[in-house]
């Protein structure tokens, strides 16, 4: 579904990625993990059109296209859904109103029809209910005054709603107490299918409690430096990310002798 | 001779026989007060560059129109049925003319309507009265050509403790095609404790280019509540300049709306005067600009007495090679102790050949006062456009929901539902994507 090949990517000439090399096929759950900074929001913003990113070299091919020649609003036609790590306020413009929007346009690109007004509440009604989005969120300008857990419960509601093929989180356990974590968990969990990827950026072990992943990854310094199953995140909640600095040492070091 | 003196000259040449054709011109203090104020429009001459509240607005596309006075057109129903508001009695002014046929209202004891031209005759003292301010005190050119001019407009008294149910329209609608200048005066009196809604609507089909002067002067009484919407909608040919004068006494409350959507030069001049204790005043204004329009906010926000407040809040959307400008002064005098005053005026430039000049200012002789102001000049948040596009928004239906979401607020302010739905639709009508918009807010 998701090939990235050799990704550089550099911020007003600052590198930020640095060789990213990653598969992901339907139906699996991968997980990223890394220090502040690794470059972890950058991937994701990157991945789902974000501007401002220069392509030093590399590829992403998704669904056997050249992803990065696609707007943002046509990846997401196709299918991929970023949960933001801040999700942006936007007084004025309704919630559900952007919802039925954004999913009428989906349809519409794969030749559908309009979903009917019945059909959308229903749908909207039950996916809030699964996330225990309280429908008072729903008739509110979208993440306006929404508590920062009401605000990734929001973007997982979308998620469910939009029904993506690759859905990317970004931090969305970041902040969020015990139940809301449950919350969005089951969310993710509800969705998980063979025809679905998930990319699971998070900064700790504890979601994967609740969620359990694939593969797991490492990404330090705008590189994947470890890669494996899911006992490589009980370790990182052992061990901490200490060891990838020593360990990147050696490789410069190594780089230059 | 140069060529604006040229230019004042023709204006007085061409406008100075109509003197004579005036309602109430056989009274002579109002003769001579027309004359006196026409002489007073040449002797200021056209405003310039130097003029300081006109600094960034040129007047030259309006002087060389060489008006003559605007006559009313037949008009019926049914051209200004779009522009009526439902559930108020309306009173409609054609070409600055009041038209009995085209307006509605029932006589009550709350509230009174009375036409400038028709009172001349039945109550010239009361005009009198009425006409206080002196000719010299004219804030400009055209303020004094206004008053030269002085034909007809609506006098409205609400009575003292009159609670005024119905919102009441006055519907100004423009016609004609021959760049001629529609002068109006209003007056409106809020008794004692009364209350009352009223809109102004100043209208024009889109191939009308006259020059509307409106001055509208009020008076709030103690304990009365105004509220008072603008809505300036003139055709994108027509020049609209207008003098707003409000006083305010003790414990009343005014809430202005002033809208202004159309006209190629628009000017609106406010001044609110806060002079008796306790009053308080809320303004929510909205300025759209497009093609090359310009328009013009000059606002004095005067507190004169203690412990009142004042909250304003501007809001300008400005397109294509358009521009705007807003000054607004709060002003507090050293006896206006405990004054709370904030003005906020917050501008979308959606091109990059649009411009804004703004200068929000405080000037303040008292020590124990809360006064705030700012101004924000900004484009559309990349953030938020990326937000709606990664939920499926396209990007150009994305800047164009955000434009509007962006006075969103401001129109969601005005309480009368006919006026709020008639301004959104209008200005969603406005932005490219409409239907999209509409199904967003
Ligand atoms: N718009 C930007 N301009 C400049 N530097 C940026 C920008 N966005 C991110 N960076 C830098 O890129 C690096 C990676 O940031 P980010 O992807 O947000 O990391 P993470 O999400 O892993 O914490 C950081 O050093 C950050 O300062
Ligand atoms: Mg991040």
């Amino acid at each position: 579904m998701l090939s990235i090949k050799d990704l550089h990517v550099s911020i007003a000439g600052k590198p930020i990625l640095k060789g990213i090399n990653l598969e992901v096929k339907a139906g699996e759950v991968h997980a990223i993990m890394g220090p502040n900074g690794s470059g972890k929001s950058t991937l994701s913003q990157l991945l789902a059109g974000r501007d401002g990113y220069t392509i030093d070299s590399g590829s992403v091919t998704y669904k056997d296209q050249d992803l990065l020649e696609l707007a943002p609003e046509e990846r997401s036609w196709e299918g991929i859904f970023l949960a933001f790590q801040y999700p942006v306020e936007i007084p004025g413009v309704n919630n559900t109103y952007l919802l039925r929007a954004g999913l009428n346009a989906i349809r519409k690109h794969h030749g559908q029809d309009e979903v009917s007004a019945v059909d959308f509440l229903k749908l909207v009604r039950e996916k809030a209910k699964l996330v225990e989005l309280d429908e008072s969120f729903l008739s509110r300008s979208v993440n306006q005054g929404f508590s920062g857990g009401e605000k990734k419960r929001n973007e997982i509601f979308q998620m469910a709603v939009l029904e993506p093929s690759l859905a990317i989180l970004d931090e969305t356990d970041s902040g969020l107490d015990i139940d809301a974590l449950r919350v969005v968990a089951e969310g993710v969990n509800k969705l998980r299918s063979e025809e679905r990827a998930f990319i699971l950026i998070t900064h700790y072990q504890r979601l994967l409690d609740y969620i359990e992943p694939d593969f797991v990854h490492v990404l330090s310094d705008g590189q994947i430096q470890r890669s494996g199953d899911k006992t490589l995140a009980l370790e990182l909640e052992r061990e901490g990310y200490a060891w990838l600095d020593t360990e990147t040492d050696i490789a410069s070091e190594a780089g230059a002798a | 001779m140069n060529a604006a003196l040229k230019q004042i000259d023709a204006w007085q040449t061409s406008l100075a026989p109509t003197l004579p054709t005036l309602p109430g011109n056989d009274i002579d203090w109002l003769a001579q007060r027309r004359s006196e104020a026409l002489t007073q429009f040449s002797d200021i001459g056209f405003p310039t560059r130097k003029t300081e509240a006109w600094k960034y607005v040129a007047t030259h596309a309006i002087a060389k129109t060489t008006p003559a006075l605007s006559q009313s057109t037949i008009v019926d129903s049914t051209q200004i049925a779009q522009w009526r508001l439902d559930d108020c009695d309306e009173i409609v002014f054609v070409d600055g003319l009041y038209h009995e046929g085209l307006s509605h209202f029932t006589a009550n004891a709350n509230i009174d309507i009375k036409s400038l031209a028709e009172s001349f005759e039945h109550s010239p003292d009361k005009i009198k009265a009425l006409l206080s301010q002196d000719i010299s005190d004219a804030n400009d050119a055209f303020d004094a050509l206004n008053q030269a001019l002085l034909r007809d407009g609506a006098i409205v008294t609400i009575a003292d403790g009159a609670v005024v149910e119905r919102p009441l329209h006055l519907l100004f609608v423009s016609t004609n095609t021959d760049n001629s200048v529609t002068p109006i005066n209003n007056w409106i009196f809020a008794g004692k404790n009364s209350q009352c809604n009223i809109v102004e609507t100043y209208i024009g089909a889109d191939t009308t280019n006259n020059l509307t002067l409106s001055r509208t002067t009020i008076n709030v009484a103690d304990n009365a509540e105004l509220t008072h919407y603008r809505s300036q909608r003139e055709s994108k040919q027509a020049f609209h300049l207008a003098e707003l004068t409000v006083k305010q006494n003790r414990d009343s409350r005014y809430n202005a709306y002033p809208i202004a959507l159309g006209s190629a030069i628009a000017r609106v001049n406010v001044e609110i005067i806060l002079a008796g204790k306790n009053a308080n005043c809320t303004v929510n204004g909205l300025y759209l600009t497009k093609d090359k329009q310009v328009s013009d906010h000059h606002i004095k926000m005067y507190h004169a007495v203690p412990h009142c407040t004042s909250d304003q809040l501007f809001k300008g959307v400005m397109d294509d090679s358009s521009r705007a400008v807003f000054n607004g002064l709060i002003l507090v005098d050293k006896d206006a102790q405990k004054t709370q005053a904030d003005l906020s005026n917050r501008n979308l430039l959606v091109s990059k050949f649009a411009d804004i000049n703004t200068k929000p200012e405080l000037e303040i002789y008292a020590d124990d006062v809360k006064c705030s102001h700012g101004a924000t000049i900004g484009q559309l948040n990349e953030q938020s456009i990326f937000y709606l596009q990664s939920r499926g928004v396209a990007r150009d239906q994305a800047e164009h929901l955000l434009t509007y979401a962006f006075i969103n607020d401001v129109i969601n302010r005005i309480q009368l539902d006919a006026l709020r739905k008639q301004i959104a639709a209008l200005i969603i009508g406005r932005l490219p994507d409409s239907e999209f918009i509409r199904e967003l807010v």
